[in-house]
């Protein structure tokens, strides 16, 4: 009997957990028609499907951005909406380095001889031109 | 340059100019203008002006005109990268960079 019981008891969590998908489904499509006529089926369709991108393209940022707000009217889901948060601050900050270690090179001087950059550490300051010819 | 020339001598800093044309250009351009600070070329290999990240900004195969001001440490602490074909770099911006590094 007791076993019986655990198994309805699981049955009834994944039935109650399926309703609930449901319920959250039929939320979504009788929104957006609400909030915006006959295009919201358009959006409504969108929204699944970004949220089911996220782990495997998290690259399209803009577009997630944009669909974002549908997402968070119908309030289904809030990781896209935390993942774009996350998204932002790499793509806006950008930090350069204050201090970067120069490249070094070795190239012939056209008077003779090969200069190394590394041979001025220590010693002085260089000012690595770059020229062109008009310059 | 040739004018910041002595200016930038009294900093100490030494002038390392790098050409990506051909040799023909540096050649009759130094003779002509009588330059003092070594003119290094690289044959055309994109090589070093790649590693500053100031190649072929245009698409025309030359690095841009740029400069790199590095310290005794061997650290980039100024640059200034040529983002046009009249790019122009005063030398009083340089020395003044130069004379951060104490």
């Amino acid at each position: 009997m007791g076993t019986v019981f655990r198994r309805n008891k699981k049955g009834f969590l994944a039935i109650s957990f399926v309703a609930g998908l449901l319920l959250l489904a039929v939320a979504c499509g009788s929104d957006s028609p609400d909030s915006s006529g006959p295009s919201g089926q358009q959006v409504g369709a969108q929204p699944t499907a970004v949220a089911e991108q996220p782990p495997s393209s998290p690259t399209p940022v803009p577009t997630a951005t944009t669909v974002s707000k549908p997402v968070q009217a119908a309030a289904t889901v809030s990781e896209p909406v935390a993942e774009t948060d996350d998204d932002v601050p790499v793509l806006v900050n950008t930090p350069g380095p204050v201090a970067m270690l120069a490249p070094d090179f070795t190239l012939p001087s056209i008077g003779g001889g090969v200069y190394t950059l590394s041979d001025f550490r220590g010693k002085q300051p260089v000012l690595v031109v770059f020229y062109r010819a008009y310059w | 340059m040739q004018k910041a020339k002595a200016e930038l001598d009294a900093t100490g800093v030494q002038i390392l100019a790098i050409s990506t044309d051909n040799l023909e250009g540096p050649l009759n351009f130094a003779a002509r203008e009588g330059y003092e600070f070594p003119i290094l070329f690289t044959a055309l290999d994109p090589t070093v002006p790649q590693a500053y990240g100031v190649f072929n900004l245009f698409g025309d195969g030359l690095a841009s005109a740029s400069m790199f001001l590095v310290d005794q440490q061997g650290e980039i602490v100024w640059k200034s990268i040529g983002e046009n074909y009249t790019h122009q770099i005063y030398a009083e911006e340089i020395i003044e960079q130069i004379e951060k590094l104490g």
